[in-house]
């Protein structure tokens, strides 16, 4: 039998490499800020830097309510359940998963402190950590992730995260502490999709109404909501989870979230010490604000990335070379200028040059008279119209419409802005009637993320209509392939196909920024916009 | 409206038709001019703007982002290095077609509704302002959301929403003057030649009632034109590139610390405009106020 | 009078109701599912039908609504498809806030309007009457949200005197409380006196020029005694429709500036919920808005007959 303890698991995860200014020593004191351009290296790196050696040099201190400031309500405290962002950024503090991912996307053991995977690849088993209790007393016990597994998995519950299970066949409770998920097909990257996302979270089985009272094993306790106003949680003093020196974690007796829609208020909550931490800056004010000092950003590059989804049913669009001239017709770092100013980078290629996973294929540069001509090729000398569809629920891509439509009409390409409240934004997303829409996805990790759910035959995130045989044949490969080397080998190709057919436009990937009080230590801006305050502390 | 204009109703009727009574007594109050003023150099600017403006309105340039205003840029540019006076220039023209939809509809609707209403009474009178006062008692921006996200994006659909929102107004204001005038002698003297309903409506009593829907028109104008701000700031305003006040405005909202001048400077086109209507419709209502009341007191 | 309250009544009920009909109509007709809002962009079509059924939403219209009229009759406005919370308690709990927002403001709008108003006619080519007028105007052309934003620049980010945003009970602290009421309640104050600012002069130069202030100045009495006791008098009336009217306005038009001031309101919620397509979250802040909405117009009306003995129902 064929081990892979969690170490070694690693290596089938994108690693992040660390910027320079990282210091190297163990995942939970290094920065990981890895910074999408020099702009934003220089403020990711000082302050992050700054931060993590005050909070080596100092010892932590218990206590303090921490207020974070997020941009929307939450929807909703059932993780099986919403798939809010503003939902998470408050579960994340209240769940465990089986297993966790650290802030360089590195595997670490959670509920789980070990694993291993049958020589079929086809039965994992973990070992579940011994005397973990929920918030409400009960024992942790492999029962409660059978329950929330197979909660995930059920219709009548209509989970959104119910395709990360897509391969699992059975969940079993060996033993108290021991849990069996068999897979009708080897699936390396089982535990990325287990890992991270909170929508994986393990809840208790004798839970009644999590919408209202989400019971968890999380370093935090769900105290009150009170709709538009605030989230209280409170320390979870039985927390199973200790820091280094052994002290026990959380720090914080509470954190208070507190939803401001507007950025500029946000802000102004934060610069005036009414809030104590922020989930994001504008982006045009984040070097200003780096710079003036008075508080801590970090600016770290995310699994995120934007993109126009070119629907291929329509004409000319079917036309690959249409695809490719718009690539060349466009130019990235506009896009990327107009939508985040200096928190992002402009990008032919999803997955971000950090990472390990990156192929380093990016063949397209501004160039409107390749456009030109490709378009001349495709028999659209004198160019066609077409309608963009960005959502004013997400102001950038309203913004990059913007500079798309003018770029386009350089090369002759006359486009229009149809600009869709959110709501009619997916449906009309989900008919298929859109000529291109803009759009991004958000917290990738392995590299399947990236690819499979949005471009595999039949997919249901599939809404360009593309489908390509052996493309489809190199997914399934992927997800099956256990050898890093060889997987890596196979998403290179998959992802050298994908910017050559172009049914995605991929424009530009965007940086997670955190903001927050000289006082507060022991966060950070993490490439997966997880927000978690399990190792926060406030200096007095 | 001055004390002097008011007083002038009890002296010995000036040897004038009414209508240049009217027209003195607006050029009167300096104000109300300033306004019409105001509105002609609008309507100017909406027509000249593509001749004057030294760029075209949605030109990006990402190489002169948010550049302060100098003699290139008069206005300054915006974070996609547009030039701000070019397109505050062309957003003239999308404010008075702001304007016109939205208080056309409203005019339209309101004014026919409260012709019926307040002619007919009884069954018809009632359905109506019920009608009307559900509209009324609906938020505005909720009824602004749904009918855009029903009949789609844009300037336009944007506006029908504010029409209809607008729309009990005119309803309710027709209605009472309509019925402070369906008992006169002229109209009971069209009644008694058999005038029919609609004839006695338009020739008779909406010629007598204009006073009023006048005066709330001018200033239902300004009123749209906000209305198209506020619901830019939800995303719902004019498309983009087009460039809206409204939409530029809410736009600028998030640099006001960095670049002031893009907010600033379409802000100060709304606030003018907006004075503009508003000036011309309070001199209006001083000036139309006097015979309104005389109608009303031979009543 | 009783006559007149009952029959008022009668009206209000339908026309709620027919609030009530036209929102559930409408937001019907919208593009966009609850369904597949809640679940996100992950959602498969199997499962946008699954929840739509759990949810009721695969029934008539029709049946739909009639058995959220029952439901209501109950006293049942259902839960939130998002949130599950219960949609009566959301609302009770918020409108107070969104009342007391629009009443400070309504209170600032008079402190205001009513000098403004009354200078300004008194004394129409006086400085104060200028300054009145365009203030008045001023404060009507800048949008509520660019007003906020500049409020909460100057006084909390430069001055550092009060809080820029956010919501503190009245039975935690009276004093928090006060500090955050202070700037939405400016900004819409602001906006809403200009409004009153002409109202007010308009209706204090209609009286004026009654006869029976002529008389009263005939026979010699103390202008300061005219204007306190006649002109002021039935200058009231108007005003106090206008006032109304603008207060039942604001009921529903804070939505922008309680977005700004992240606002716990009774608009914040609504507008959420239109965006959410949670149905009976929006379907029941309509309803006490319009609730709200037609109880202000009725004590104006009966505050009306108070003030003018002339007019009977």
């Amino acid at each position: 039998m064929r081990r892979f303890y969690f170490l070694i698991t690693l290596l089938l995860i994108g690693v992040l490499a660390l910027s320079a200014c990282a210091s190297g020593g163990s995942p939970t004191d290094s920065s990981g800020a890895a910074a999408p351009s020099d702009a934003a290296a220089d403020t990711g790196a000082d302050t992050a830097s700054d931060t993590t050696s005050d909070a080596a040099a100092t010892e932590p201190q218990t206590g303090g309510v921490l207020t974070a400031a997020i941009s929307a309500d939450p929807q909703g405290f059932d993780p099986h359940l919403t798939s809010a962002y503003s939902s998470f950024e408050v579960l994340e503090n209240v769940f465990d998963t089986l297993v966790s991912i650290d802030e360089n996307l590195n595997i670490t053991p959670s509920l789980a402190e070990s694993w291993e995977v049958s020589e079929d690849g086809l039965t994992w088993t973990f070992k579940l950590q011994e005397g973990i209790t929920f918030h409400d007393g009960s024992d942790l016990t492999a029962e409660d992730v059978k329950f929330s597994y197979e909660r995930i998995l059920d219709p009548d519950v209509g989970s959104g995260a119910s395709w990360r299970l897509a391969n699992v066949e059975s969940i079993e409770a060996v033993d108290d502490y021991t849990v069996a998920i068999t897979l009708n097909a080897p699936y390396p990257g089982l535990l990325a999709k287990l890992a991270g996302y909170k929508g994986m979270a393990i809840v208790s089985s004798e839970a009644e109404d999590l919408e209202r009272m989400p019971i968890g094993t999380g370093p935090f306790m769900f105290v009150e909501y009170v709709p538009g106003d605030h989230v209280t949680l409170m320390r979870n003093e039985n927390y199973w989870e200790t820091d280094a020196a052994g002290n026990a974690l959380p720090y914080l007796d509470e954190v208070v979230f507190r939803p401001i829609p507007d950025e500029t208020v946000k802000t102004t909550n934060l610069q005036t010490g009414e809030v104590d931490w922020v989930d994001s800056l504008p982006p045009q004010q984040v070097n200003s604000i780096a710079d003036a000092g008075d508080v801590m950003v970090d600016v770290v590059t995310g699994g995120d990335y934007w993109y126009l989804g070119v629907n291929l049913n329509r004409e000319p669009l079917g036309d690959p070379l249409v695809r490719q001239a718009i690539n060349y017709a466009i130019n990235k770092e506009d896009v990327a200028a107009a939508a985040r100013w200096d928190t992002a980078v402009a990008s032919d290629n999803p997955i971000p040059a950090e990472s390990a996973w990156n192929s380093g294929y990016a063949p397209y540069e501004y160039n409107p008279e390749r456009a030109k001509e490709l378009l001349a090729e495709a028999g659209y000398a004198d160019g066609f119209e077409v309608e963009l569809m960005p959502s004013s629920q997400y102001e950038e891509t309203v913004r990059a419409a913007q500079v798309v439509q003018a770029q386009l009409a350089d090369v002759g390409v006359t486009a229009t802005i149809r600009t869709l409240e959110w709501g009619t934004w997916l449906e009309e997303q989900g008919a298929g009637n859109f000529d291109i829409y803009v759009g991004g996805w958000i917290g990738n990790i392995d590299p399947d993320d990236y690819f499979y759910a949005q471009h595999h035959t039949g997919e249901i995130f599939n809404f360009t209509g593309y489908s390509n045989e052996a493309l489809d044949v190199l997914l399934d490969e992927g997800r099956a392939e256990a050898d890093p080397d060889v997987r890596k080998g196979i998403y290179d190709q998959v992802a050298q196909i994908l910017i050559d057919d172009s049914p995605y436009v991929y424009m530009y990937i965007p940086a997670t920024v955190n903001a927050w009080q000289p006082n507060v230590h022991g966060v950070q801006a993490r490439p997966d916009s997880a927000i978690r305050f399990k190792n926060a502390w406030m200096s007095q | 409206m001055s004390s002097l204009s008011m007083t002038d109703r009890h002296a010995p009727a000036p040897p004038l038709s009414e209508r240049r009574r009217i027209l003195r007594r607006v050029a009167n109050n300096r104000l109300a001019l300033l306004g019409a003023v105001i509105i002609v150099l609008l309507i100017g600017l909406a027509v000249l703007g593509p001749f004057i403006a030294p760029y075209p309105p949605n030109e990006i340039n990402m190489g002169a982002r948010v550049q302060p205003p100098s003699v290139a840029h008069p206005f300054g540019t915006d974070d996609f290095g547009r030039d701000v006076f070019s397109r505050v220039l062309a957003g003239a023209r999308v404010s008075i077609y702001v304007g016109l939809v939205a208080v056309g509809i409203s005019l339209l609707a309101g004014t026919s509704l409260g012709l019926i209403s307040g002619y007919y009474g009884g069954w018809a009178d009632e359905v109506i302002m019920r009608a009307m006062d559900v509209l009324f008692s609906f938020p505005a921006i909720l009824l602004a959301i749904a009918i855009v996200a029903a009949l789609g994006p844009g300037v336009t659909n944007a506006m029908i929403a504010i029409g209809v929102v607008y729309t009990p107004i005119f309803a309710r204001i027709t209605r009472g003057s309509v019925l402070a005038v369906r008992k006169e002698v002229y109209v009971d003297a069209a009644r008694s030649i058999g005038s029919a309903d609609r004839r006695i409506l338009l020739r008779h009593i909406l010629p007598n009632i204009a006073a009023p829907i006048i005066v709330e028109t001018t200033l239902s104008l300004a009123f749209a034109i906000l209305s198209e701000a506020a619901l830019s700031f939800i995303g719902l305003g004019a498309q983009p590139p087009d460039p809206s006040w409204g939409r530029m405005l809410s736009e600028g909202r998030s640099f006001i610390q960095q670049a002031p001048w893009i907010g600033i400077f379409p802000g100060l086109a709304i606030m003018i405009t907006v004075m503009g209507f508003n000036f011309l419709g309070d001199g209006l209502r001083d000036a139309l106020d006097p015979k309104l009341k005389q109608v009303l007191e031979n009543g | 009078m009783l006559r007149f309250i009952v029959r008022r009544l009668l009206t209000t009920i339908l026309v709620i109701l027919g609030v009530t009909f036209i929102s559930f109509l409408i937001i019907h007709l919208v593009p966009g599912d609850p369904a597949r809002i809640m679940l996100g962009l992950n959602a498969t079509e199997e499962k946008v039908a699954e929840v739509q059924r759990a949810m009721g939403l695969d029934r008539p219209f029709i049946v739909q609504y009639g058995n959220w009229l029952a439901d209501l009759l109950r006293g049942n406005l259902g839960e939130s498809f998002i949130t599950g919370q219960s949609v009566t308690q959301a609302v009770v709990e918020r409108l107070p806030r969104t009342l007391t927002l629009a009443g400070a403001a309504l209170v600032i709008a008079l402190l205001i309007a009513l000098p403004a108003g009354i200078i300004a006619a008194l004394r129409p080519r006086s400085p104060a009457a200028y300054f009145a007028t365009i203030f008045s105007q001023v404060g009507v052309s800048i949008p509520d949200f660019w007003m906020g934003i500049m409020l909460i620049l100057l006084f909390s980010l430069t001055l550092r005197w009060l809080p820029p945003s956010g919501y503190a009970p009245f039975s935690e602290s009276p004093l928090e409380w006060l500090r955050h009421l202070i700037l939405p309640a400016v900004t819409v104050g602001i906006v809403s006196g200009s409004v009153l600012t002409r109202f007010v002069r308009s209706a204090m130069l209609e009286a004026l020029h009654q006869d029976y202030v002529r008389t009263a100045r005939a026979k010699g009495i103390s202008e300061r005694h005219v204007v306190l006791r006649h002109v002021l008098r039935n200058a009231m009336i108007p005003i106090v429709t206008v006032t109304g009217l603008q207060l039942a306005g604001l009921l529903g038009g804070v939505v922008i500036v309680e977005v700004i001031f992240a606002w716990p309101g009774l608009g914040r919620l609504a507008l959420d919920a239109v965006q959410r397509r949670d149905y009976p979250m929006m379907q029941g802040a309509v309803l006490f808005v319009a609730l709200a909405f037609a109880l202000v117009n009725l004590l104006v009306d009966i505050l009306y007959a108070y003030l003018d003995p002339r007019i009977k129902y």
